[in-house]
């Protein structure tokens, strides 16, 4: 009997191991779009700069290392970087 | 006769000198900041440049500027932009060369919002590297050999 209970807990972890397996390797497999990485970026780099946002609902870039942003919270950034490597933000009206 | 040879020779002086005058101005014409085998713009001058990703992540490791969880989510962003490169390389990826470029560019700005006003020596580094080290990773053979 114990040894049956020993069996059937052994099963239960191996089963539980192996699901938890696929869904890491399932997760990792469904990589994000080329757009949701950047939001996901630029949410970052504003919230690194002490900017609220919440999440990035649209981005445009305008020109080379410049994104002009829209967040949920109604605000919006122009971000870019100045020709001495420096990330500037500045609201925009 | 004379007056038309002399319309004549200023004609063929013309010919002969405004090549020259355009390959002049051509040359003289600055370096984009495209070249790869230049700084971007107006990067203060380093002593050594850095040319590879991994190193610029191991000088990252170093500096005091950035918090520990901020160094390991870095560090997850640069294998994950590198992992990205090796498969476009391996003409497996879903993303462009250009779509890579974007999110390498981002990646180089998450990092240098910490450093630039904290360890400006290694933001230098940073604004120096920037165009190198895209180079290095863009082109097979060079990301092979580095990152193989």
């Amino acid at each position: 009997m114990n040894k049956m209970y020993m069996q059937m807990k052994w099963i239960k972890n191996l089963l539980a191991v192996s699901l938890a397996s696929a869904l890491v390797v399932a997760c990792d497999r469904q990589e994000e779009s080329h757009e949701d990485i950047v939001k996901a970026d630029l949410l970052v780099i504003i919230d690194s700069m002490g900017s609220p946002c919440e999440q990035v609902i649209d981005y445009e870039s305008s020109e080379e290392l410049a994104y002009s942003i829209s967040c949920k919270s109604g605000h919006r950034y122009l971000i870019s970087v100045n020709p001495q490597g420096r990330v500037d933000i500045q609201n925009k009206e | 006769m004379t007056g038309k040879n002399t319309h004549f020779n200023v004609v063929q002086t013309f010919c002969v000198l405004l090549p020259v005058l355009v390959m002049f101005i051509v040359l003289s014409l600055p370096v984009t900041a495209h070249d790869p085998t230049m700084p971007r713009g107006g990067c203060p001058p380093v002593e050594e440049e850095i040319i590879d990703l991994q190193i610029l992540g191991d000088m990252l490791a170093d500096t005091r500027a950035i918090g520990l969880f901020t160094k390991l989510s870095l560090k997850k962003d640069i294998e994950k932009v590198l992992r990205r490169l090796n498969r476009f390389h391996d003409g497996k990826s879903k993303f462009t060369l250009e779509q890579i470029e974007e999110q390498y560019d981002l990646l180089l700005m998450k990092i240098a919002i910490h450093l630039q006003d904290n360890d400006l020596a290694l933001h230098h580094h940073l604004c120096n590297a920037w165009l190198v080290i895209w180079e290095d990773l863009r082109d097979y053979d060079r990301f092979h050999e580095h990152h193989g």
